[in-house]
């Protein structure tokens, strides 16, 4: 202690000036706090439902969907004694799912949220969700594509009203299958063989990427495939994602990554969509909002993406779904009828669902809203290709019985650390679902849910 | 975890409060002088130290219990659990895996940081060298980045494909490097803290080399006495015990690495959801949404953690004594 | 070894750069240096360079100059939102440290200069908060603060900050030995109150220390990653470090963002770098103040 005593008496001035430079730093943080204090007084707050004596009610709503707000101010303008407060927020997996799972334990979660399908039933097994039916939620069912109603429902209760979905294509580089003389694949087969062609001849360049971090992706492919990852049976939950349709996929894959037939990298990172942007990659099977990452990420390849139908496994036709998510109501809300109309409004008015298609690349679960201009003419990036019809068509085939379990999050975090070391080559893709499988059936069982394997 | 490794000299000069506590008390009457004083300090210590520290224990006691297929509102209830969260991090294999993970990393990243941030102190010190101003200060200066930022920074300069040292290494015959492969990534990580807090632990170190007298090496080099006997006969000894100070708290700081592997997650697939304890942790209690065992993880990495620091105390105090 | 007769020419006295020894010492420094500034110099290199030329170009070699238009998109980006972080983090961490100071020189006072029964317990409980590792007491705060509908405000990440038991230590062993009790007593004599003791005398003497305790705990905020991440999910509440990885995890939606994180790092850190380096000769007298003694 006695240098840093001895040095400070030796400087007086030295220390004069830092005192003078600490009180000049403080008051402009007490000048900086009074004005960031005046000029945001509630966009810190979660508090829920708050009414003025004008009888005039204010909803929160957490979302992240980006351009959200042109919906939400639309609604505010049109509606003016109903005004939603939106908190833009981090993705749900990127910990604003846990923010409101924690903020209902506490009894102050927002009046409304945003929720993917796949943590919607999360949500339901901790009582979160408002029952929506009470406040004539029914009446818009039929606005609906049939399987996002099927997901968003529990017999008679609805504890979500669907925003947008994710059917699967395969965006391909037709210049590039034309230079090197492949033909658009129709079946896995096809896309295997002509993996190996383009590979042989051309060893820097990969018919597509193995994203070991994303498991929702490969659950889609899972899904086209039939996979029943769970099912109820009476009061028990029947897991399955091991099952011989995810098998067959994941076998699928880890040959792709044994040949070397793939690049395996993370999505949505810098190096992906460089591949994606110079010829690295040939396709990426996608879902439908995956047109918007590539306008955006590789903007220099304009006019040289088309889309496909998913190839197949064998003749039959099918389909899976990635992604998409559903409005949601708080059981906090103190006013959850209006709450209620808002989350319809949202995503059955075509103004709305137009902003949210255009601002948010969102491809709607509304029915009228897939035919809007929006959603359905042909798009320059693509060659002028109407790409919505493609995916409109084979949303048709989603099927349409599969379910999510109760923890997806904590079983896409054990399927993506086990695709990592998959990946890392110390185990197999299959290895790894059937670990993951038994340690979601542990996790599920240790937390007291009644389950069995399929 | 970054804020932990530059609190390094904030416990090291924690660790002199034994012998350096001050004098006899010189006041007699206290009144209610030191309760006000104490006070404001007290209540948010006591608000955001002790209470949390309760609250994780007894959190990490409950369960939540999920009845049958777990839908709807009453499914659900939260149980007194007694030791099953504590049972269940003792045999949790990806715990474990954890620890071990960052004990090694701690193993070799900080001797080395520390051999380094030693040499070049020495170096920093000695009159032989030019631009000594110019090389303190560039040493320095990566600690004025914080953790994320210096992780973001270092991001780039990994990937495979883009970065310029790949390709420069590519280029000179290195052959192709993967900074990010299975076996790689601890050692990335490892030269992002290297790099942040090597030019800080040289301060430290040369901190205490300035404070030696300058008459004790003179004589010895009136003696006749080498630069590099000098160095290590009169110089090194009196730096050592900052040296295994600062080691031993950039063993606990690492026991917390957090931000630079979660930064490094959107990159590569070789860091899992529960590559460091702390990452586990974030994990459970934030993916999982399972708050009671992430409690439990916190409260045996603090505890881990207090009794490590502690000992270490005492060990410091008894040699000081002797 | 004694010297016998003539002059030995100390080696600390030769003509810098002479000796060969002396060369590649110097060489090997620089070696070190380069080390230590690629990175940085890479950041500045590439801060000038748009998304698109940020890899096709050389990495360590300007390019195309895109600097104004990336530090105006920085600046006006998603609503000027880094604005709001830059003034967020001024907050936090300025705020957070000059409060933390405060509170920890009285207490730190308190525990120097007078005497009541439990002193020395309380000093060791304080000194034993030192030794909580941050991250542990995060999670914890986290569920409490939702209990009191506290997370994502402005509160969750300012008031656990207000908290520096390092600080109480510091100012502790300094006012033992930099005030005299005869100032206090004379004081006292005069007529002052306790209060006006402590901010008319004492603290002014205890400004060096002060500083350090000041210093410390705005790096320890500006660097405490895991705090905000936990408590906050409003983007308009975060500091610049949380606001920066959001962006570096957002690619997807803009591509531009690449460069606005590089832009933003620069900026971000520039400030910092020229303070903690003018200040260095503090850290060091701080860091003797630890580490020597032992």
């Amino acid at each position: 202690m006695t240098s840093l005593i001895h040095n400070a008496g030796r400087r007086p001035r030295f220390r004069r000036k830092l005192l003078l430079a600490a009180g000049a730093a403080a008051a402009g943080i007490l000048a900086l706090a009074a004005c960031s204090s005046g000029a945001t007084p509630t966009s810190g707050s979660t508090s829920s439902s708050t009414s003025s004596s004008s009888g005039k009610v204010t909803l929160t709503f957490w979302s992240w969907v980006p351009g959200i707000a042109t919906s939400v101010n639309l609604w505010n303008k049109t509606h003016p004694d109903i005004q939603v407060n939106l908190d833009e927020t981090t993705s749900g997996n990127a910990g604003t799912y846990a923010k409101m799972f924690s903020a209902l334990q506490a009894g102050n979660a927002p009046d409304l949220g945003q929720v993917e399908y796949a943590t919607l039933p999360n949500f339901e097994h901790v009582g979160g969700v408002i029952d929506l039916s009470k406040y004539g939620a029914d009446s818009v069912k039929s606005d609906f594509v049939p399987w996002t109603w099927s997901q968003v429902s529990q017999g008679s209760a609805v504890y979500a009203i669907p925003q947008d979905t994710g059917p699967m294509g395969l965006f391909y580089r037709a210049d590039l299958f034309q230079k090197y003389g492949l033909a658009v694949p129709t079946t896995w087969a096809q896309f295997l063989s002509d993996a190996e062609k383009v590979h042989a001849a051309h060893p820097s360049v990969y018919i597509a990427a193995f994203p070991a971090n994303d498991a929702q992706w490969f659950a889609g492919l899972a899904w086209q495939a039939g996979a029943q990852w769970f099912t109820t049976s009476g009061d028990t939950w029947v897991a399955g994602i091991d099952d011989s349709a995810s098998t067959e996929v994941a076998n699928f894959w880890q040959q792709l990554i044994s040949d070397h037939l793939v690049k395996v990298e993370p999505d949505f990172a810098t190096e992906w969509y460089k591949d994606l942007s110079d010829g690295t990659l040939l396709t990426w099977p996608t879902a439908v909002w995956g047109e918007n990452t590539l306008v955006t990420n590789a903007a220099s390849t304009k006019g040289d993406w088309r889309v496909a139908p998913m190839p197949n496994w064998g003749s039959t036709k099918s389909n899976g779904n990635w992604g998409g998510s559903t409005t949601v109501v708080f059981k906090d809300s103190k006013y959850p009828a209006e709450a209620a109309q808002f989350a319809e409004w949202l995503n059955t008015n075509q103004q709305s669902i137009t902003s949210l298609i255009s601002n948010g690349g969102l491809y709607p679960a509304d029915l009228a809203g897939q035919q809007l201009p929006a959603a359905n003419s042909p798009v320059a990036f693509y060659g002028g290709q109407n790409i919505w019809s493609v995916f409109r068509a084979n949303g048709q085939l989603v099927n349409t019985s599969f379910q999510w379990g109760p923890i997806m999050s904590t079983t896409f975090t054990q399927m993506q650390d086990g695709f990592g070391k998959a990946t890392g080559g110390s185990s197999t893709l299959a290895q790894q679902l059937t670990t993951t499988q038994s340690e979601t059936v542990s996790s599920m069982k240790s937390q007291g849910f009644s389950v069995t394997s399929g | 975890m970054v804020a932990d490794h530059k609190q390094t000299p904030v416990a090291a000069a924690a660790a002199t409060a034994g012998p350096a506590a001050p004098g006899r008390p010189r006041r007699r009457r206290a009144g209610w002088a030191p309760a006000m004083f104490l006070a404001p300090f007290g209540v948010l210590f006591a608000l955001f130290f002790l209470l949390p520290i309760g609250y994780a224990v007894y959190q990490s006691l409950l369960k939540v219990h999920v009845s049958g297929l777990g839908l709807g509102p009453s499914s659900t209830t939260t149980v007194f659990a007694g030791f099953a969260n504590y049972t269940q991090v003792f045999s949790d294999s990806s715990f474990w895996q954890g620890v071990g993970r960052v004990l090694l990393f701690g193993v070799v990243q900080i001797p080395v940081m520390l051999a380094f941030a030693t040499v070049l102190a020495l170096l920093v010190d000695s009159a032989a060298i030019r631009f000594r101003r110019f090389f303190r200060l560039a040493f320095f200066l990566p600690y004025g980045i914080p953790g994320v930022i210096a992780a973001i920074l270092w991001s780039f300069l990994y990937l495979p494909g883009l970065s310029p040292i790949v390709a420069t290494l590519q280029h000179t015959g290195f052959g192709t490097v993967n900074f990010l492969g299975a076996n790689t990534t601890l050692w990335s990580i490892a030269n992002i803290v290297t790099w942040e807090y090597t030019g800080y632990n040289m301060l430290i170190i040369y901190a205490g080399l300035q404070a030696i007298p300058t008459d004790l090496y003179e004589s010895a080099r009136l003696d006749g006495a080498s630069e590099w006997k000098v160095a290590t006969r009169i110089k090194l000894p009196m730096v050592t015990g900052a040296l295994v100070l600062t080691g031993i708290f950039s063993i606990i700081g690492t026991l917390q690495l957090f931000s630079e592997p979660q930064v490094l997650r959107a990159i590569t697939s070789n860091i899992s959801s529960s590559y460091t304890p702390n990452l586990l942790a974030y994990t459970q209690a934030f993916t999982d949404n399972n708050p009671n065992y992430a409690a439990a993880i916190a409260v045996v990495l603090a505890a881990g953690t207090f009794i490590l620091s502690f000992g270490f105390l005492k060990l410091v105090q008894r040699r000081g004594a002797a | 070894m004694v010297a016998l007769g003539g002059p030995v020419r100390s080696r600390a006295y030769a003509a810098p750069g002479v000796s060969r020894s002396g060369i590649l010492a110097t060489a090997f420094m620089f070696v070190c240096a380069v080390y230590f500034l690629l990175p940085a110099w890479w950041l500045i290199v590439s801060s000038t360079k748009g998304p698109s030329t940020l890899y096709a170009s050389q990495g360590f070699w300007f390019s195309q100059f895109h600097f104004m238009s990336n530090l105006t998109g920085l600046f006006t980006y998603d609503g000027g939102i880094y604005w709001h972080w830059l003034a967020n983090t001024l907050l936090y961490a300025g705020g957070g440290a000059l409060g933390a100071t405060l509170l920890a020189a009285a207490a730190g006072y308190a525990l120097a200069k007078y005497d009541f029964r439990g002193r020395e317990l309380v000093f060791s409980i304080i000194l034993g908060g030192v030794l909580v590792p941050g991250t542990a007491l995060a999670l914890p705060l986290y569920l409490l603060m939702s209990k009191v509908d506290l997370t994502n405000t402005y509160w969750a990440v300012l008031l656990p900050s207000l908290v520096s038991p390092f600080g109480v230590y510091l100012a502790r062993v300094y006012a033992a030995a930099a005030i005299p009790d005869e100032l206090i007593e004379a004081g006292r004599i005069d007529g002052a109150s306790e209060g006006r003791i402590f901010r008319t005398v004492s603290l002014r003497i205890m400004s060096p220390a002060l500083v350090t305790m000041f210093l410390f705990q705005f790096v320890a905020i500006w660097n405490n990653f895991f705090l905000p991440l936990v408590m906050l999910s409003n983007t308009r509440l975060y500091p610049v470090t949380l606001g920066l990885y959001s962006w570096n995890n957002e690619y997807g939606q803009a591509p531009q963002l690449v460069s606005y994180v590089v832009i933003g790092s620069l900026i971000s850190v520039i400030p910092l770098v020229i303070a903690f380096l003018s200040l260095q000769r503090f850290w060091r007298s701080g860091l003797a103040a630890g580490g020597v003694k032992l």
